[in-house]
């Protein structure tokens, strides 16, 4: 199967590389036909649950949709900073008119309604810390279609949406140098604020009456803080602007909310007991030695097949001040300013 | 670095490598690591299959 649009490679193209660890889209869709046979062959009362699912084909398609969007729309976000954020989005109206476009369900037309300007929402996504090169948009790939397929309902009811997924400047298709470094040395997570309040800022004044809401998760939810208390600064300092209290809501998972030493010293330990937990286990040490595996391919791949013979090279040492800060955590500030729903998976 | 190439990874990022899904788990489930968590998206997919189905719905039988 081959997916992204011109610039796509066959899965088992990317084998030949020498790429070795699973493929994970293949492994959901997998599951949704287990989950069909079982239903189809189950009790009369299951089989008639409102859960219908639809022909895992059709999920098939319309997450190679969205993985091609994704693909084709990342680009390296400059901030002047020393930086290159590596970011991406997803259409869901053209998303929703590319997918019914290919579709034929009865003989009805289904095309999606046009998108209005009335209801203008953009989602932006912030994962949490991993070492690099792990770290860009692609790394928590399940949130964006996770957030996608729960949008959908808007989309079919008319409004305008995107999903814009944020990675950090050490992870694959990003920049850091010892430049960036010292900023989030000195200033900790108020440098991400001011790297990157200017593209939140582009995306509220892009379309009047559009709304943003941040959903972040860990070192994101801090990094996400950062950005909304550098907007609201911006805001005070010339009030004549649009005030981004009133088109912002934050979703936040994040145990790093606060900075007692107790915290830092809870949350530094179980950090690195988690990583041991995934030693410890079979399955999850040879996923992480896959990735590793992967990782010196894809430097010989680079190495074999690029002109300028660049690698990606960045390593945790790299990210110590943006480790040292998050184990520090940071209190919020944000949400008594904004409208704010905070949950926590983690508990230290 | 070649922008082709650039995107030719991304697209194994996404097939291959972050989103990683056992296809055995404790549960017999697929898994997904996210931050180093267990997420496990199998629940999710009558969910998505349903949105999915709404968006293809036609409107006039809602």
């Amino acid at each position: 199967m081959t997916i992204g649009g011109e610039r796509g490679v066959s899965r088992e193209a990317l084998k030949d590389e020498g790429l070795v660890s699973p493929a994970p889209h293949d492994a959901i869709i997998t599951r949704a036909r287990e989950l069909l046979r079982h239903r189809s062959s189950g009790p009369d009362s299951q089989r008639g649950r409102d859960e219908a699912l639809v022909d895992p084909e059709k999920l098939d398609r319309f997450m190679s949709l969205i993985d091609a969007q994704g693909v084709e729309n990342y680009h390296p976000h400059h901030t002047g900073m020393g930086a290159d954020f590596p970011i991406t989005s997803v259409d869901l109206n053209k998303l929703a008119t590319d997918y019914l476009g290919q579709s034929k369900v009865g003989e009805r037309s289904s095309q999606p309604p046009a998108p209005n300007e009335k209801e203008v929402l953009d989602y932006v996504l912030f994962s949490g810390y991993l070492p690099p090169p792990d770290g860009h948009p692609f790394t928590t790939w399940d949130m964006t279609y996770d957030r996608i397929f729960r949008l959908l309902g808007k989309v079919k009811n008319g409004a305008s949406v995107r999903v814009h997924i944020v990675g950090y400047p050490w992870a694959i298709g990003g920049t850091t140098s010892q430049e960036w470094q010292k900023h989030v040395h000195d200033e900790g997570f108020d440098a991400y604020g001011r790297a990157l309040a200017p593209y939140l800022k582009t995306l509220l004044e892009e379309k009047p009456g559009s709304r943003v809401v941040l959903q972040a998760n860990s070192f994101g939810a801090l990094v996400s803080d950062a950005i909304q208390a550098r907007l609201l600064e911006v805001y005070k300092r010339d009030p004549s602007q649009e005030d981004p209290r009133t088109k912002i809501k934050v979703l936040l998972d994040t145990p790093a909310d606060n900075a007692t030493i107790a915290r830092g010293i809870r949350f530094s330990t179980l950090f690195l007991a988690e990583f041991a937990a995934l030693f410890a286990n079979p399955k999850t040490r040879d996923f992480v030695v896959a990735m590793a595996q992967d990782s010196r391919a894809f430097n010989i791949f680079l190495k074999k097949h690029t002109s300028d013979s660049q690698e990606v090279t960045n390593s945790i040492v790299d990210t110590k001040w943006d480790l040292w800060h998050m184990i520090k955590g940071r209190v919020l500030k944000a949400p008594d300013e904004f409208r704010t729903f905070i949950r926590r998976s983690w508990k230290f | 670095m070649d922008e082709a190439y650039l995107r030719r990874f991304l697209l194994h990022m996404i097939t291959g490598r972050n989103l990683y899904v056992a296809q055995e788990s404790k549960r017999g489930l697929g898994i997904a690591i996210d931050e180093g968590h267990f997420l496990d998206r199998a629940d999710d997919i009558p969910k998505w299959s349903r949105m999915l189905a709404h968006l293809e719905s036609n409107p006039s039988t809602e």
